[in-house]
């Protein structure tokens, strides 16, 4: 493969905890009975990056663009086909394995929607106490007492702790959701579109508890959202993703006030509030290769050899890559 | 609501209608004669008195208070026979129904678990459950192995697993792919804990609904199969083996058969009220549309 793809510098970090290396996945179709072959459908190609230590990663990009596979990839629920994911320098071990259960402690999620998460015949207190048990690392009655900090100190109203998630609104299970992702202090958490369900104005005081967290904690965390002003507050560094590979990456900042790739750009005019325009082109009707780049049909600044040869993801300017032929920037 | 039972019988009085209220009534006044069949009649079910053959039930000329139900061919006593018919045709279809949850469930969540082949193998499995003409393959079983309570028993739960399966499968994945059950799983749970600690407290109001489908279905099939002549045999006695005796006499005895078949209708028109009433107070996330797709 393309030597400069194995090289996430782009995030120059002091040093990485997490580090995904030339990641290719895909599913395989689902199969009609028992006997059809499997088809593949490919979901990441060639996907490298890097989350520093102490650090936010954003994860943006369409839905479908594989930010939720690349995130279970990271969290190592999954192989990828091919590629490596790294934490601490330290190949992934195997799913459900005796070392990957050990490193569950370490590294925890945030799902998207805190309704499904949530065990529905369980109290609040109980979920919380769970990664604890689970992990051996108190007895039921510590649990308890640890969750009860846990959940306060998330802002968990605590003349709720004993409910059951049916009678709670959104906002307090995603606190929840948080408390027990985060009671057993972990070193990396990744957020999957955590506010995505919320309303806005939860969304805000969710976020900013997550902020406090990570302070706090030191954590590194990879935040999947498909909303820039969300991915914006809470993000040192952003990834962009458009269907399957990574097209942009490079610090927040940088590229919210000058994006280099046409897909960002158009990400960012579709923000609410943002100024940007962004006049995409009329689909053109001579498809893309399949070796062409992936935004072609609707890029307005495609050329013919965009067509014919996708582009690799290349440095545009110190700390920033972005896999196109004509940058912005 | 379990540590305040009369709160909760206070509860389930008020909001179920009246037709609820009387199935689970007469179950459980079935449930309790059938369990003490031996303490509420004192004729033996297998008594033959032959001075006292086709004696009517109790308004009708002729009858006697000794024989509530009256008598048939042979002189027994109906209302002891019915009893104790009661008690076995329960046994069978209770312990049915149980192993066939049973063994659903167990293919179920090792479909979900592992899914890929054994996924493949369970669904085909199942497909192939519900493809077969069901009772020529009973008659077949029976014949093979004999008519003894336990091959009876493991056919009630070969019939009913399927749809246990089927259930424990589809909502075990969808809690496993994008819920309670996935965050788990993240966190690092082990199989047992998922399944046993969180799925099945989940999924046991929609599992006690198949089972009070299941249930009626059970024990018209016993009542089926002792009726042909090859499920329970006699000395021991059931519903369907009452049935059966008394369609020989329905010109001249009808209250031989109408005994054992107002039973029958009883019993599964009240689980299947009660079954309907337990759907419809589930919450709205079981609704039976989403358990049954595949």
């Amino acid at each position: 493969m393309n030597k400069n793809l194995n090289e996430p510098a782009a995030l120059s970090p002091p040093w990485s905890l997490m580090e995904a290396r030339d990641i290719n996945h895909g599913y395989r179709r689902r199969r009609r009975g028992m006997w059809a072959r499997a088809g593949l459908k490919n979901v990441l190609s060639h996907v490298s990056l890097a989350v520093g230590q102490g650090l936010t990663l954003g994860l943006v990009g369409e839905s479908g663009s594989g930010k939720s596979t690349l995130a279970r990839l990271m969290l190592g629920m999954e192989r990828p086909l091919s590629g490596k994911v790294l934490y601490k320098g330290n190949p992934m071990p195997r799913p459900f394995s005796g070392p990957w259960k050990k490193l569950r402690s370490k590294m925890q999620m945030v799902f998207q929607d805190p309704y499904a998460a949530l065990d529905k015949r369980m109290t609040i207190l109980e979920q919380a106490a769970e990664p604890l048990l689970i992990h051996g690392l108190a007895d039921k009655k510590t649990a308890l007492e640890l969750a009860r900090e846990s959940l306060a100190k998330v802002s968990f109203p605590a003349h709720c702790l004993e409910r059951k998630p049916g009678s709670l609104s959104g906002g307090q299970l995603q606190r929840a959701v948080i408390a027990r992702a985060v009671i057993l202090k972990p070193e990396f958490l990744i957020c999957d579109e955590p506010v995505a369900s919320l309303d806005v104005s939860i969304q805000a005081q969710v976020l900013i508890l997550l902020s406090q967290l990570k302070a706090d904690l030191n954590m590194s965390m990879v935040f999947v959202s498909h909303d820039l002003n969300v991915v914006s507050h809470i993000s040192d560094h952003l990834a962009v993703l458009h269907r399957g590979r990574l097209v942009e990456s490079g610090p927040v900042k940088q590229i919210f006030d000058r994006p280099a790739h046409p897909y960002t750009e158009l990400l960012l005019s579709c923000a609410p509030g943002s100024k940007k325009t962004f006049v995409q082109a009329s689909f053109s009707r001579d498809e893309a290769q399949a070796s062409g780049c992936a935004f072609y049909r609707r890029c307005p600044r495609r050329q013919s050899e965009c067509r014919d040869m996708a582009p690799p993801l290349s440095a545009v300017a110190p700390a920033r890559q972005a896999a196109c032929f004509f940058p912005l920037v | 609501m379990s540590d305040k039972p009369m709160t909760f019988i206070r509860r389930f009085l008020a909001a179920a209608p009246a037709s609820v209220v009387a199935s689970v009534a007469i179950l459980a006044v079935l449930a309790i004669s059938a369990v003490l069949a031996g303490q509420i009649c004192g004729h033996a079910p297998e008594a033959v008195n032959l001075m006292n053959r086709l004696k009517p039930p109790v308004p009708f000329s002729g009858s006697a208070f000794n024989h509530l139900l009256g008598t048939d061919e042979l002189g027994r006593d109906i209302l002891s026979r019915l009893l104790h018919g009661m008690r076995i045709s329960f046994l069978i279809a209770l312990a049915g129904t149980v192993a066939g949850a049973s063994i659903g469930l167990g293919l179920g969540f090792m479909a979900a678990h592992f899914r890929g082949l054994v996924d493949d193998m369970v669904l085909t499995a199942i497909d192939f459950n519900a493809a077969l003409p069901f009772i020529i393959m009973a008659l077949a079983m029976l014949a093979f192995f004999g008519s003894q309570i336990y091959i009876i028993i493991a056919i009630m739960a070969v019939y009913g697993w399927d749809r246990y399966a089927r259930l424990a499968r589809n909502l075990s994945l969808s809690a496993l792919t994008e819920g309670y059950a996935g965050a788990l799983l993240a966190l690092g749970a082990s199989p047992g804990r998922i399944y046993i600690r969180h799925i099945l407290p989940n999924i046991a109001g929609v599992l006690i609904v198949n089972m009070t489908l299941n249930f009626p279905g059970t024990i018209l099939l016993e009542t089926s199969l002792s009726f042909l002549g090859v499920g329970v045999q006699p000395p021991l006695t059931s519903l369907g083996v009452l049935l059966g005796f008394g369609r020989d006499y329905l010109t001249t005895a009808w209250w031989i058969a109408v005994a054992p078949g107002t039973v029958i209708v009883m019993v599964t028109l009240s689980i299947t009220v009660l079954g309907d009433f337990i759907i419809g107070s589930l919450d709205g996330t079981y609704s039976f549309s989403k358990s049954d797709r595949l």
